[in-house]
Formats: structure tokens, C-alpha cells, sequence
């Protein structure tokens, strides 16, 4: 009858349009589990292997600037005579914790590297999300999860680090070269707290 | 042909229930249609409350101390760990390695006073920098919580739109018992009005089965 077949189309247009809808979900669902998958490699280890990376790569360049910074340092004050002196103590000192503060920075800079890598993942991964959301293809989204997640773990370029130790080397380039101080190159002069040679110490003019 | 006026009576009065029926049977399709998308939208509604729940919880947890110092606790950890250890030998200049005992006290101290004083500004960078990493995880949370509201806010949108059909589905439940009641109800007035005029039931009839054909027609149900 007519009356009957009229309500069958519309039963199931309804029906159809259900089921599409459920499929749609299903694929978002399935989307969301590849790109979870595919980015669950990017995980605390992952980020924390970056942090090292950066350290291991800085290290070796800060060391060689701390090297030579404190050969530096080690020329002036012998040249200077000051050595031996409390002010070369303090000033030996002074290296200790500019190195130190150098080596929390870079461990620092390592967590902020990781962090800043952190957010390019997180970026890309939302990428992927809405590309998954506007398509509702759960295919595409897994290649393109891939895709970006290969992206992301090629190694990026970083830059030489910077003189560290500039402001120090300054300081101890400046011993010894004005004669204002006695060329001590300290404020007010440099008191020698020992002698290895004759066992006493000796008071730099100022 | 004569149909008495009970049964005449009769016939309208059992078109007019199943026309009720019919229609109630549609209402009820459509309100069954409607309260189960009633259930989806609260259970998706709920499932957005959840995520939102989850970033409220991840906000909370940035102002909560414990987690303030784990953060920071975990930079630390990270910072001192590239530093010279506390207490441990420290480099001296050429030549004091051989100098009096008071003297290499006097450097020790100094030494140790540097890494106390470094571990100091290590320490306080690595409560800035926690905060940070704190604030970034949540808005990674926020983030993807957001996402997950946004995807279940276009189920929300598309399963309301499919209702609109679902609802039209439904409004042609019962469509064959409201027509035949229709029918009933109609040939079965003009059979009463028929012979209760005195005049022929039969041409009642055709003039009611006429009338109904093109109210029915009008109605669209055919």
C-alpha cells in the first residue's frame, strides 16, 4: 500500500543516516587510537633522552671554554704574582661558581629543548586531530600521524653555545693591567697568603 | 444498498478510534525517537563534562603544592646532576695542592661557598623552570581535553540533525491505521448522514468516500 511504503522511505533514510553517523564515530575512534599509537613514542624517556642529548652535546664545548678560561686565569695571576694570593683563591672561586652556574644552564637549556620539542610533538599531533576530525578518515590520519612523527624525530641543527665564561675572561685579562691597583688587577690589591718557596706570605702593594 | 444508522454509527466510531490509535502510535514513535536522542545528548554531554572535569582537575593541580615542589624538585634533580658534586675535591690553582694545610682549608672554603652559592641560583631557576613544565603539561591536558570537547560537540550536532529525520520516520508510524480509520470514520458519518436525511445511504456514502478521498489526497498521504 501507499500509505505504508511513504513511512518505510523515511524509516530508512533515518536508519541509513544513523548507521553513517556511527561509522563516522567509529573511524574517529579508530583514528584516535593510531595517532595515540603513533605518537605514544613520544614519551617522558623520549624527551628525556633529548635533555641528554643536549647536554652531551654542550658539554664537550663548555669544557674546553672552561679549560682555556681557567688556563687564562692561571697565566694572569702568575704573571701577576698573585698566584698564590687570597684574591687568586677568590678568584678561583669566582670560576668554580661561574662553572657550575654554566653547567646548571646547560642542563637547563637541555629540559627547555626537550620542553620546546615537546610542544612541536604536541603541535604536530593536533595537526593530525583536526585533519582526523575534518575528513573522519581514520586511514589518512594514521598515515599522517607517521608522516609527522618521522618529521619530528629528525634530528634538528643547534648552534655552537656561546662564550660562557665571557664577563670572567674580561675580569681576568684585566689582571695585571692596570696600575692604578699595583697591576694587581684586584680592587684594592691582592694579599699573598702563601709563598711556597719561602713559606710565608707576603703583601702585594696596592 | 442500505446501511442501518447503528452500524453506520459503528463504523465511524471504530474509523475515529483507529485514526486515534494511528496518531497516538506516531507520538509515541516520536517521543521514543526523541527521548533516546534525549539519552545520547546527556551521555555525550556527560563525556564532555568528563574531559572538562579533567582539565579543571589538571588546572587544580598546577596550584597545588606538592605538585609546585615535585616539579621543581624534578628540574632540580636534573640541575644538580650536571654540577659538581657538594663536598667533593675541588680544582685548585697550580701550586696548592702542596700548600699549608690552612691555606688549602681557606680554598676549600671558598670553593664550597661557590657551589653553595651556584646550587642556590640552580635551585631557584629550577623553581621557574618547574612552574613552567607544569604549565605546559597543562596545556598539553587543556589541549587535548578541548579536542575531545570539540569532537563529541559534532556528534552532539550530527546526531541532532539525524533526529530530524528519525522524527519524520516516525511520524508515519501508524500511518495505514490512521488512513483506514480515516476511511472508516468518513464513509461511516456519511452513511449516518445519509440515513438520517432520508435520503439514499449509498449516495451518502459516495459523497462522504469522495470527501475523504480528497481530504485524503490533500493530506498528502497517498
Amino acid at each position: 500500500m501507499c500509505i505504508s511504503l511513504v513511512g518505510s522511505g523515511a524509516k530508512k533514510q533515518a536508519k541509513q543516516q544513523r548507521a553513517d553517523e556511527e561509522a563516522r564515530k567509529a573511524r574517529i575512534a579508530q583514528g584516535m587510537a593510531s595517532i595515540a599509537s603513533t605518537f605514544g613514542k613520544f614519551d617522558e624517556k623520549f624527551y628525556g633522552d633529548r635533555a641528554k642529548d643536549y647536554i652531551n652535546y654542550a658539554t664537550p664545548q663548555f669544557e674546553r671554554q672552561l679549560r682555556d678560561t681557567r688556563n687564562n686565569l692561571i697565566y694572569a695571576l702568575s704573571r701577576t704574582g698573585n698566584l698564590n694570593s687570597s684574591a687568586g683563591q677568590k678568584k678561583n672561586s669566582d670560576l668554580n661558581y661561574e662553572a657550575d652556574t654554566a653547567r646548571s644552564g646547560i642542563a637547563a637549556d637541555g629540559l627547555n629543548k626537550a620542553n620546546e620539542f615537546r610542544n612541536q610533538v604536541e603541535n604536530s599531533r593536533g595537526n593530525v586531530v583536526a585533519e582526523l576530525n575534518a575528513t573522519g578518515d581514520s586511514s589518512a590520519a594514521a598515515q599522517a600521524a607517521i608522516r609527522n612523527a618521522t618529521n619530528l624525530a629528525t634530528p634538528v641543527g643547534y648552534s655552537p653555545l656561546g662564550n660562557l665564561f665571557a664577563s670572567f675572561a674580561q675580569s681576568a685579562a684585566a689582571i695585571g693591567s692596570n696600575a692604578g691597583n699595583g697591576y694587581s688587577g684586584f680592587a684594592g690589591g691582592g694579599a699573598q697568603s702563601y709563598s711556597p718557596s719561602k713559606g710565608s706570605s707576603t703583601v702585594v702593594r696596592g | 444498498m442500505c446501511i442501518p444508522l447503528v452500524a453506520a454509527a459503528a463504523l465511524a466510531g471504530v474509523g475515529g478510534v483507529a485514526k486515534y490509535l494511528g496518531e497516538k502510535k506516531a507520538q509515541k514513535a516520536q517521543a521514543n525517537a526523541a527521548q533516546m536522542e534525549r539519552q545520547r545528548q546527556q551521555r555525550m554531554t556527560e563525556e564532555q563534562q568528563g574531559y572538562f572535569d579533567q582539565s579543571l582537575a589538571s588546572a587544580g593541580n598546577v596550584a597545588d603544592p606538592a605538585a609546585i615542589a615535585a616539579a621543581k624538585g624534578a628540574r632540580e634533580n636534573a640541575l644538580f646532576a650536571a654540577m659538581a658534586p657538594q663536598g667533593a675535591a675541588g680544582t685548585y690553582l697550580p701550586g696548592q695542592g702542596s700548600a699549608p694545610a690552612i691555606v688549602q682549608q681557606q680554598e676549600g672554603k671558598a670553593v664550597e661557598g661557590a657551589r653553595t652559592d651556584a646550587r642556590s641560583l640552580a635551585s631557584a631557576l629550577a623553581a621557574l623552570g618547574g612552574t613552567g613544565d607544569q604549565l605546559q603539561r597543562l596545556n598539553i591536558d587543556i589541549g587535548r581535553n578541548s579536542q575531545r570537547i570539540g569532537q563529541v560537540a559534532r556528534d552532539k550536532g550530527n546526531s541532532a540533525d539525524i533526529l530530524q529525520t528519525e522524527l519524520q520516520a516516525a511520524a508515519e508510524k501508524g500511518s495505514l491505521l490512521r488512513g483506514l480509520g480515516g476511511l472508516a470514520m468518513q464513509i461511516g458519518l456519511a452513511a449516518a448522514a445519509g440515513g438520517a436525511g432520508g435520503g439514499s445511504a449509498g449516495a451518502g456514502i459516495k459523497a462522504g468516500s469522495s470527501k475523504f478521498a480528497q481530504n485524503f489526497a490533500r493530506a498528502g498521504a497517498f
